[in-house]
């Protein structure tokens, strides 16, 4: 960029980035690359790639062998616990609930980390590109709001960022779920090439694919400059892996961002608001407190990204008022906080397939399979509107402590591994709905002073209706696959427990009714921007990571355009 | 065989052994306090309830071309969960299941579980372990040892293949490793 046009009088940094996650760490690596000095504020404790305290424990280096205390939850983790992957080995890369409150006035499950990095560290790894239909469902059912942009105008970014990340996956050429570019798929096993011929024997138009995860099955010398080397197998991600065989922005953005020299990186750092200049109509920074110190600071740059998490952002921006924006910053069409999405999921089955006793695999598979969507594509079907797609896999079974026998014969016995199972589980697409809302607490706040988040947010009767579809859809595979023993499961799951958290700063064209332009820019205030899940009108089934970073770089990549030209 | 069939077999190796298993029942005595010491640290345990699980989890994991549970280190493990992870309800449902065995072994042969012949032994754990639904004192005490076994670091490294590095992910056949991962 242009050096003299950044007056350094007048800004602490060139740029601002909340959150140092997914979106974050993303943006933190596009800005740094292009020579902004960028500071990344993230209310996380520090975490340092490469000492990571529980990777390499063992079960019995664990105090419970890796079970954690009710006591211990109960106190810490009452919330967390009831998410996906908190464990003894993990619990740290969670946030302490009784010290971070929110309100449900509606139930609802907020995963939050504890630590630099935010949930790219503890995330689910399975990447997928959002296909044309996700991005013109709101407009074809009237539902939400319609998107400011379609797939072409994305792919070009999927396309920036895959390589970055490094996504294992097979080539399909299917039109429900895009091909990227991809690291080598990881190979199916034999019980899952069999189930898979079934099913697409069976059943025509639906597919079961490798999963396509964030596993480096190939180093490519982008990921080795960083000291990323191929995934090893070892399936115990949320620990930390200073292989960095998966992605995370601790192992891959943020040290590419570093590597700069353009980044300050500030962990323990609560983003309370950001600050309003009504001489200039533009943000100019942010202010925070030290969580450990108490101690507030106000930071300026010329421009302010938020990245801090979808409920996170939200909580900030409505926050962030001023006489111009009593209601929010930029919030003038009052739509900020509606619109909250997530997947819907706790529904699949799982049954058992005899034989095959004499294939087996060495390493713990970080993938499995995925069936992309396959309802309401060409016709309606089911009397709900959307789809979902299945992840899953087949694994053999270990030792288990009620089988029946002992002596010699037991030992031996648990020695063999067990019988195959295969399980699907899905995702599916939750309607947008106004009324589903977050807000600020009217007078509680938390220990650092900020006002608590409150949920309202519920699924409603075309959730209900394809959540039972994703039970009886599985099943119903499974038993014409030829597995045993097939057994449905339909959980009840409040909002929030997909932790895929979406929308309440939606993109659309119309001002009035959509809080972001078609380049994740504020209507109002030209130079804040929103790049994490947010910025969603819509959510698609698809696990949302990549296209949170995907958005990101392209909305960095506008932001720089426009700050050359003066024109934020 | 029914649980009251199991009770009469048992009751009838007891008279075929008769004096065998009143002499060797010294020898075992002997043979478990060899293998295993209370070191004196045990929680919640008394030290009786220590020797009990000590034999009895020997008796579900025995040493065979590995170690054992009490190589493993099982009966601490128990002692340890017993005093700090179970549930009140369920660490007494433990207690008193070990405490029966023995008494029951006092009623049905005239002395205590650990001076029993090894065989008697060896039938009153399978009896249990047959009924398993029916027995949730030894239940519990089955679920902890077999835990503690198999995630400990005999347990997960010696009997069964420990992989923690795997290197990329394969398929393999099963013949390759011929064990289970741990």
């Amino acid at each position: 960029m242009n050096k003299k046009a950044i007056d350094i009088k007048t800004y602490d940094f060139d740029a601002i980035v909340v959150g140092s996650g997914m979106s974050g760490g993303y943006a933190a690596k596009e800005f740094c690359e292009k020579g902004y000095k960028t500071l990344v504020l993230d209310r996380g404790k520090p975490i340092e790639h490469g000492n990571y305290e529980t990777e390499f424990k063992a079960p019995w280096q664990m105090e419970f062998r890796g079970k954690m205390h009710r006591d211990e939850i109960k106190e810490k983790y009452a919330i967390q616990k009831k998410g996906h992957g908190v464990s003894d080995y993990t619990k740290h890369h969670f946030i302490n609930d009784k010290e971070n409150p929110y309100v449900q006035e509606k139930p609802y499950l907020w995963t939050r980390s504890s630590k630099v990095g935010g949930k790219s560290v503890i995330w689910g790894r399975q990447s997928y590109r959002w296909n044309k239909m996700d991005f013109e469902a709101n407009k074809k059912d009237g539902h939400g709001i319609d998107w400011p942009i379609r797939y072409d105008d994305l792919a070009p970014w999927y396309d920036h960022v895959e390589p970055f990340i490094g996504i294992s996956g097979s080539y399909e050429n299917l039109d429900e779920l895009p091909d990227g570019k991809f690291l080598p798929a990881l190979p199916l096993n034999v019980v899952e090439r069999k189930v898979k011929a079934a099913i697409e024997a069976k059943f025509p138009g639906r597919k079961m694919i490798p999963a396509r995860v964030a596993h480096l099955t190939e180093a490519h010398p982008v990921h080795l400059a960083l000291g990323r080397g191929q995934c090893q197998s070892r399936s115990e991600c949320a620990r930390g892996c200073s292989w960095g065989g998966y992605y995370s922005s601790v192992s891959g953005s943020l040290p590419a961002a570093k590597r700069t020299g353009n980044m300050t990186l500030t962990a323990n750092a609560q983003v309370q608001e950001v600050i309003y200049d009504s001489k200039t109509g533009k943000a100019s920074g942010v202010r925070y407190v030290d969580t450990v110190t108490g101690e507030s600071t106000t930071v300026t740059a010329r421009i302010v990204f938020m990245c801090a998490s979808t409920l996170g952002s939200l909580q900030i921006l409505m926050n962030s008022t001023s006489d111009t924006y009593p209601n929010g910053i930029g919030n003038t069409s009052g739509v900020l906080g509606h619109y909250m999405m997530d997947h819907i999921g706790g529904s699949g089955a799982r049954g058992t397939v005899p034989g095959h006793l004499d294939s087996y695999y060495k390493g713990r598979s970080p993938g499995g399979i995925y069936i992309p969507r396959f309802k309401n594509i060409k016709e309606q079907q089911g009397g709900y509107l959307r789809g979902f797609g299945y992840q899953g896999g087949a694994r053999r079974a270990i030792w288990r402590p009620n089988t029946v026998g002992i002596g010699k014969s037991f030992k031996e016995e648990n020695r063999k591994p067990g019988n195959w199972r295969f399980s699907l589980w899905s995702f599916g697409e939750v309607l947008p709905h106004f009324n589903n809302r977050v807000s600020l607490h009217a007078t509680g706040k938390d220990q650092w002073g900020m006002p608590l988040l409150v949920t309202s947010i519920e699924y409603g009767k075309n959730e209900e209706k394809m959540k039972k579809d994703m039970m009886d859809s599985a099943v119903e595979m499974l038993k014409a696959a030829g597995l045993q023993n097939v057994k449905g499961i339909n959980r009840a799951t409040p909002p929030g427990r997909s932790i895929h958290e979406m929308g309440g700063a939606c993109m659309g064209i119309d001002p009035n009714t959509s809080y972001l332009n078609k380049w994740n820019q504020s209507h109002e205030v030209a130079n804040l921007f929103v790049t994490d899940g947010a910025a969603f009108s819509s959510v698609s089934c698809v696990n949302p990571s990549i296209t949170f970073m995907a958005l990101t770089a392209r909305a960095v990549d506008y932001a720089d355009k426009q700050l050359k030209a003066g024109l934020i | 065989m029914s649980n009251i069939n199991r009770r009469e077999f048992i009751a009838g190796l007891a008279g075929m052994l008769g004096t065998a298993a009143m002499t060797s029942s010294l020898a075992n005595a002997v043979e478990v306090g060899l293998t295993f010491k209370p070191s004196g640290s045990h929680l919640i345990f008394s030290k009786q309830q220590m020797l009990l699980v000590a034999r009895i989890s020997d008796i579900i994991i025995p040493v065979t071309d590995t170690p054992g549970a009490i190589a493993a280190g099982v009966p601490y493990y128990i002692d340890h969960m017993a005093a700090d992870w179970m549930k009140k309800a369920e660490c007494n449902r433990l207690l008193r299941g070990i405490d029966k065995i023995d008494a029951d072994a006092k009623v049905n042969y005239g002395h205590g579980f650990l001076a029993l012949a090894s065989e008697i032994q060896v039938a009153i754990v399978q009896a249990l372990d047959d009924n398993l639904k029916q027995e949730p004192g030894y239940k519990t005490l089955k679920t902890y040892t077999v835990i503690g076994y198999y995630s400990s670091k005999i347990g997960m490294t010696v009997e069964l293949n420990y992989d923690p590095i795997p290197g990329p992910y394969k398929e393999i056949p099963f013949s390759d490793v011929g064990k289970a991962w741990s």
